[in-house]
């Protein structure tokens, strides 16, 4: 199988880094996308069209990657691209808002079990900032316990002392605990009794670099009551996961109701909308907090995720990714035992988790990775994949067979001797 | 700052003669050893004869012993407004104000780059070579000392760390609980690299004259397996010029 080069890609990142801070930033660049090594990954995209992109040196690629979970449907469906030019022609960013708000609030009133309401912004960090900003006006209290290795976006607050630009009175409300570690929350909650207004976590646990890891059985009952008992806001950040795991919110998949539920990503198959869902007992709270942005109302993105919800309710687009998901991870882990590899596979089937046993480095996992982008599978090494429902059954033996052949490549580099014996 | 001063910076003197042929002279003449007794933050010896110089991270045998009261005083000879109190060598003053002053001004020379020095490609060299290992030293103390770089420090998992330039120095950064430990040489099994693709483009990355986003991109440094390693030693890496002025 031929592999890719990626020239010209390499020659517009160079310009890039003439005129923006590291070329790409944030996660799709290859610093934080951990491209490893950089020169098998392709760096700028040409353009999308269902479970594809092309780049610009014109290699296709099956996207594994989904743009990082927004792409559920398939790059360029045409049914959300129809809403969002119809959309387009009647106007947009406009002084008074369009009537679209109002429908995509109440689709997803519909839709979610757990929403009463909903507020709409642009990214899944406006949400769970928004959250923290509602628990608070509704208990008057100042604490967030959060989970360890959890990601809430990029605000300050959701960032670490010691890393740029934070600082001590950023996360001084921060409180932490291991995710599924139901005593030590109890504990947390024992000791900050009275001054925790959110405990905000992710539906499953879903780190970088780490096996994913489920909820427990009957983590989230006990979670759910423990909070109410002691006034503490729910708040699920399903930003990543929701929709994937089930239409109707994550919390509903794993058997809970969360007070306040925060969506981006798959919730405008890549149009730019993120909204907050929450209980009635919130929503004075909610309306109380100064909240907005010049583009949270834009018509365009709600028209696109007012289709995008409609059409993931009407196909049960969580159970489709979760089969092709099933599929997909089973043919990979086959084809790693016929070369000797042992591929661990966690998380959900509609956004696993892999890496390679036997290997604290990675180095292996990140090898086979890379012989799987240079032939045209994109997938990273560093966190969980997507699946969306544009992938065929066409694309998934395609995908085994180049993940066949980049075992059999890695397997003959012997790199994974040199990792284990060291060099 | 003075552990930075004394464990990473002076430590930069056993690779000047490399660079440097007045280090190189002076390196090859008769051994002195002198120590630096520090109140506070410790003790450090530093070697100078038979064809080399060698840096000890601890006390002992020594011909001059230099004694500073305090950090404070330690970082003041540093930045050159201070003088230390000589304890024993007396007789050897001369030495410490002829050819250590020379080693340490000529180290200088090779750290403080201007644009004029750099069009030189010989210096540009000695200038990454020397820098790198300062900054890699420096950022164990700092990961080891410093309030937010015990925290990125911390959050670090086990492992050795490789920091190298291809053709130039490598350096292994062995990570345990959190504690620091930097030595020279090829890492046997390192858990994370960190390879520069040559002493110019590490040059480049320690003068601040290319970013490490860029850096990476381009390939110019090349990363590799378990990258939260890297993640929170960079972290630490990034507080080190608030030491190296």
């Amino acid at each position: 199988m031929k592999t890719y080069d990626q020239t010209r890609s390499r020659e517009l990142f160079l310009r890039a880094t003439k005129v923006i801070p590291g070329g790409v930033y944030g996660h799709l660049g290859p610093a934080e996308g951990c491209f490893i090594p950089v020169h098998s990954y392709p760096l700028f995209s040409t353009r999308a069209q269902g479970p594809y992109f092309w780049d610009l040196d014109g290699n296709r690629f099956i996207d594994y990657m989904c743009a990082y979970g927004p792409n559920i449907l398939g790059y360029n469906d045409p049914d959300v691209e129809a809403a969002a030019q119809a959309q387009l022609k009647d106007g947009n960013c406009v002084t008074a808002p369009s009537a679209k708000m109002v429908e995509l609030a109440e689709c997803m009133v519909d839709t979610v079990a757990m929403a009463d309401w909903a507020f709409f912004c642009k990214n899944g960090g406006d949400t769970t900032t928004f959250a923290v900003m509602i628990a608070r006006a509704a208990t008057g209290r100042d604490k967030l316990v959060l989970t360890r290795g959890g990601y809430h976006g990029v605000a300050p607050w959701t960032q670490k002392l010691g890393h740029p630009g934070i600082t001590e009175q950023d996360v001084a409300n921060n409180l932490w605990v291991e995710f599924g570690d139901y005593e030590a929350l109890e504990r947390v909650f024992a000791e900050n009794k009275g001054r925790i207004a959110c405990f905000l976590s992710t539906p499953y646990h879903h780190p970088v670099f780490e096996d994913s890891r489920l909820p427990p059985e009957g983590y989230w009952k006990k979670v759910r009551e423990l909070c109410t008992r002691e006034g503490v806001v729910l708040a699920i950040d399903d930003v990543r996961c929701g929709f994937r795991l089930d239409v109707q919110g994550s919390d509903k998949h794993y058997g809970f109701t969360a007070d306040l539920s925060c969506f981006c990503k798959a919730i405008g198959n890549g149009w730019s909308v993120s909204a907050l869902c929450g209980v009635d007992s919130l929503k004075e709270a909610a309306g109380s907090v100064m909240y907005t942005g010049s583009y949270w109302l834009s018509a365009v993105p709600i028209a696109a995720a007012i289709a995008c919800v409609t059409k993931m309710r009407a196909m049960d687009v969580a159970k489709v990714c979760t089969e092709k998901g099933r599929t997909l991870t089973t043919g990979l882990i086959e084809a790693g035992k016929r070369h000797g590899f042992d591929l661990v596979v966690s998380g959900e089937p509609a956004m696993w988790f892999m890496r390679m046993a036997d290997d604290d480095t990675g180095e292996i996992h990140q090898a086979w990775v890379a012989e799987c982008v240079s032939r045209g599978v994109f997938f990273v090494n560093h966190h969980n994949l997507f699946m969306n429902a544009a992938v065929s059954v066409e694309d998934i033996a395609f995908t085994l067979e180049v993940a066949d052949e980049a075992f059999a490549v890695v397997a003959k580099s012997g790199i994974a001797a040199s990792v284990r014996n060291g060099r | 700052m003075a552990r930075v001063n004394l464990f990473a910076l002076l430590r930069c003197l056993e690779d000047l003669p490399t660079y440097d042929e007045e280090a190189k002279t002076i390196a090859d003449g008769k051994r002195e050893t002198i120590q630096f007794s520090v109140g506070g933050v410790g003790q450090a010896r530093v070697a100078i004869g038979g064809g080399k110089i060698e840096f000890i991270p601890n006390g002992g045998r020594c011909s001059i012993l230099l004694w500073f009261p305090s950090a404070d005083k330690l970082n003041a000879m540093f930045a050159g407004t201070g003088k230390p109190i000589p304890l024993k060598g007396l007789t050897k003053l001369g030495y410490l104000t002829g050819p250590f002053t020379r080693l340490t001004e000529r180290l200088a020379y090779h750290m403080r780059a201007t644009p004029e020095l750099l069009k030189d490609k010989g210096y540009r060299e000695g200038n990454a070579a020397l820098s790198l290992c300062a900054a890699v030293y420096a950022a164990a103390e700092v990961g080891n000392n410093d309030p937010l770089g015990k925290l990125n420090a911390a959050r670090m998992a086990d492992g050795e760390v490789r920091i190298a330039a291809e053709g130039g120095p490598d350096f292994g950064l062995s990570v345990h609980r959190g504690h620091l430990e930097c030595r020279k040489g090829a890492s046997p099994r390192p858990r994370a690299r960190m390879v520069f693709a040559d002493l110019e483009s590490a040059g480049e990355m320690m003068r601040g004259e290319m970013d490490s986003y860029t850096a990476i991109g381009a390939e110019k440094v090349v990363m590799g397996g378990y990258i939260p390693l890297l993640d929170n030693f960079n972290k630490i890496l990034g507080l080190v010029p608030r030491y190296l002025r």
